[in-house]
């Protein structure tokens, strides 16, 4: 059975997983995306990224996408 | 926005309880819609967004979804047409007539799938999920008296199923002038999988 995460910032967990996928696009580091990927993955979402806008895009099973700034969970700037 | 949650208990989806009555706020909320939605039950029943006789508003989460066959979208303003989605024949209807293509430009965009005589499957068993966001926008924008508020709403209604082992996914958005729209993919809106 997977496991539930709301889409939520206040939500620890959730923001851990926003903060962790922040990070690794930021420093392009393959091995934390494809471990983030995965806790996404655990929890029915999958995530996308939209490089010209700088935002990550978080889809659950069944629910319509939320999208969120990347800047809004590193202070890692863009380019960097 | 309104979740299609079916695999999740009601401590997930707080909107399958009570519905809510229709409290200053709702009204509020009611003001900017252009379209109501109607949900049909193939029973004949119906389920409407707003009863008007209780002061009850309803949300998604109260549909039945193991009984509905057609979602609908009642126009509030004139020149506008009520646009609907039939579950059992995957078609979309435009003030009650089929509407099986758009076009964009030359282009000709074929809308909805014909689903009789096909084995079609999803989360609600043997027949189409209804698709349904009412997408939200809200400007802040400064004013002589402060800062005021734009609202602008865009429905998106349609269905997703496996249909004879391939997945279909169909979808309409309708603005506010009733104009109608095929929603882009994530990858045409710039998105790439992680």
């Amino acid at each position: 059975m997977s496991k539930y995460i709301p889409v939520n910032t206040s939500n620890p967990e959730f923001l851990g997983l926003m903060q962790d996928i922040a990070k690794a696009i930021r420093t392009g580091d393959a091995k934390l995306t494809e471990k983030v990927k995965k806790q996404f993955a655990e929890a029915d979402f999958t995530v996308f990224y939209n490089a010209e806008t700088d935002e990550v895009r978080v889809l659950r099973k069944d629910c319509p996408p939320i999208d969120f700034a990347v800047s809004r969970f590193t202070d890692i700037p863009k380019g960097k | 926005m309104q979740y299609n949650a079916p695999n999740c208990s009601e401590e997930y989806n707080p909107m399958v309880n009570e519905p809510v009555k229709l409290t200053a706020e709702e009204i509020k909320t009611r003001q900017e819609l252009s379209f109501e939605w109607t949900a049909r039950y193939k029973d004949g029943t119906e389920l409407k967004q707003y009863d008007d006789e209780k002061q009850l508003a309803y949300h998604f989460g109260h549909i039945d979804q193991d009984r509905i066959c057609e979602f609908e979208l009642t126009p509030k303003r004139e020149g506008l047409n009520p646009v609907k989605v039939n579950l059992e024949t995957g078609l979309f209807y435009i003030d009650n007539k089929p509407f099986k293509e758009l076009f964009a430009g030359e282009t000709r965009i074929p809308l909805g799938l014909f689903l009789s005589d096909k084995k079609v499957v999803s989360p609600w068993g043997n027949k189409a999920k209804l698709i349904y966001v009412r997408h939200v926008r809200r400007d802040f924008v400064p004013g002589p008296q402060g800062f005021g508020m734009q609202v602008s709403v865009t429905y998106e209604i349609g269905w997703e199923a496996d249909v004879d082992d391939k997945h279909e996914k169909h979808v309409l958005v309708i603005d506010e002038q009733g104009r109608l729209a095929i929603p882009p993919t994530f990858e045409q809106q710039g998105f790439k999988a992680l």
